[in-house]
């Protein structure tokens, strides 16, 4: 009893469960005897008893149709539902195209000598990362892919790929750029790597025009995937 | 009681996938769910949207509803749907709270025929004026004041619709009224009679 007599103001919890009736008969005594000598108290509570009456007689807004559903309402909605796979995957394209355009034009740039790019897991990581460039590519990007799989013959892009994988293995961050040994490189890693290193030997200068070329062609590819990519990511089903 | 038997049969048919029966629930809950998703979004068409989402949800999860209250297990879908639209919201831009005051101005909903027309001018004004006052209020607050106040729900229907425990439903109820209560006293003191007493108590005790 003497618990609640106080000359401290009510809360507005009490407040609020007194008008509710919520409080237990002891509590309630405790709040009535309050209010009899305290006129701001019972004055908020006068007003919050009011406020409830005013929103209690708030007019029900009118239906603005009925809500029963459909097959097709159902329908509809797990078509776009279904479409949230979508999302990810064009994610994860986005970011390994971005990567690998990142990578060859920043090639340009770099003070590489030739076998100081991580040649070496050139053979069995490439065809690795065909095989995820294809499955995340062929789907949402059909045509694209197809022009992407045109230059996968270029030893550069493969590169590239093999790289960008990596990288994506670790988040979005710098390329993977490690140094390995000659002997561990394949052959064909080496034969690219001697080849730019020094170019020498028996390339013929048709054909390293041609890698220029090709070099140029994919830079393009890239920058139409990577375009491709960011303009179709709005209209994508949510 | 049969209606709560009529209830639990349609319940049992709707979740083996007979839409026919669900559509029945639909029409004896559309309204309240209405009520609860307009009351939160202040907006005619979102609340629309988002009954429908609702109901949708709702037809899938079925087989999850467990027994108890339906219309609790029903109103969670639709509170949740609705904070789900006012935090992505509350991410784009907001829409001024004049607009929304214009808008309610010609809310079909808001006219009843039944009244004469000052009358019915006059509600129709004071309701637009409470809806917007409901909207200043935090996302939980004004679940607690709308399930509470307008919709007449207690505390337990309350904790059951929300998931929240008691003790949050009625710290939440409580602050939400409070804040209405001096939203109203400051904008339309002449609305709460009890209210511009006090408020004018307070300024001669301040002198």
């Amino acid at each position: 009893m003497g618990i609640f007599r106080r000359q401290k103001h009510l809360s507005e919890e009490e407040i609020s469960a007194y008008v509710d009736n919520a409080l237990t008969s002891r509590q309630r005594q405790a709040v009535d005897s309050h209010l009899r000598s305290c006129q701001t108290c019972a004055q908020k509570v006068a007003a919050t008893r009011a406020m409830k009456a005013l929103l209690t007689s708030l007019p029900a807004p009118s239906l603005p149709r009925a809500f029963t559903l459909t097959q097709s309402d159902l329908a509809s909605r797990r078509s776009s539902a279904g479409g949230g796979w979508l999302r990810p995957l064009w994610n994860a394209a986005t970011v390994v195209v971005a990567l690998l355009l990142v990578l060859l034009v920043g090639r340009d740039f770099l003070p590489l000598s030739g076998p100081s790019f991580s040649m070496a897991p050139a053979a069995p990581v490439a065809k690795q990362a065909e095989v995820i460039a294809t499955t995340t590519l062929s789907v949402p990007t059909a045509p694209v892919a197809a022009v992407a799989a045109e230059n996968r013959p270029t030893p550069l892009l493969r590169q590239a790929q093999s790289s960008g994988v990596q990288a994506k293995g670790i988040a979005v961050e710098t390329p993977v750029v490690t140094l390995q040994p000659k002997s561990q490189a394949s052959d064909q890693a080496r034969a690219f790597a001697s080849a730019k290193e020094k170019a020498p030997l028996p390339v013929p200068a048709g054909a390293r025009q041609g890698s220029f070329l090709s070099e140029l062609w994919a830079k393009v590819t890239l920058v139409l995937m990577l375009a491709l990519l960011l303009v179709s990511r709005p209209l994508l089903p949510r | 009681m049969q209606g709560v038997a009529q209830e639990t049969e349609l319940i049992q048919q709707a979740q083996g996938h007979d839409l026919a029966a669900f559509n029945r629930l639909v029409l004896l809950y559309q309204a309240v769910a209405y009520r609860v998703a307009f009351r939160l979004l202040t907006d005619e068409d979102r609340a629309a949207d988002a009954v429908q989402d609702s109901f949708i949800k709702a037809y899938r999860k079925l087989h999850q509803y467990r027994g108890g209250v339906f219309r609790s297990w029903l109103l969670r879908i639709v509170t949740n749907t609705c904070y789900d639209m006012l935090r992505a919201q509350a991410r784009r831009p907001a829409v001024s709270l004049d607009d929304m005051a214009a808008d309610q101005g010609s809310n079909p909903w808001l006219r009843d025929p039944a009244e004469g027309v000052e009358h019915g001018v006059m509600r129709r004004e004071v309701a637009a004026f409470l809806q917007n006052a409901i909207a200043t209020l935090p996302a939980e607050q004004r679940v607690a004041v709308v399930l509470c106040d307008v919709e007449g729900l207690d505390y337990r229907e309350i904790s059951d619709v929300t998931g929240w425990p008691l003790g949050t439903v009625k710290s939440r109820l409580s602050r939400g009224r409070a804040k209405l209560r001096r939203y109203i006293m400051e904008h339309r003191p002449e609305l709460n009679p009890a209210g511009r007493r006090l408020a004018t108590e307070r300024q001669s005790t301040s002198r």
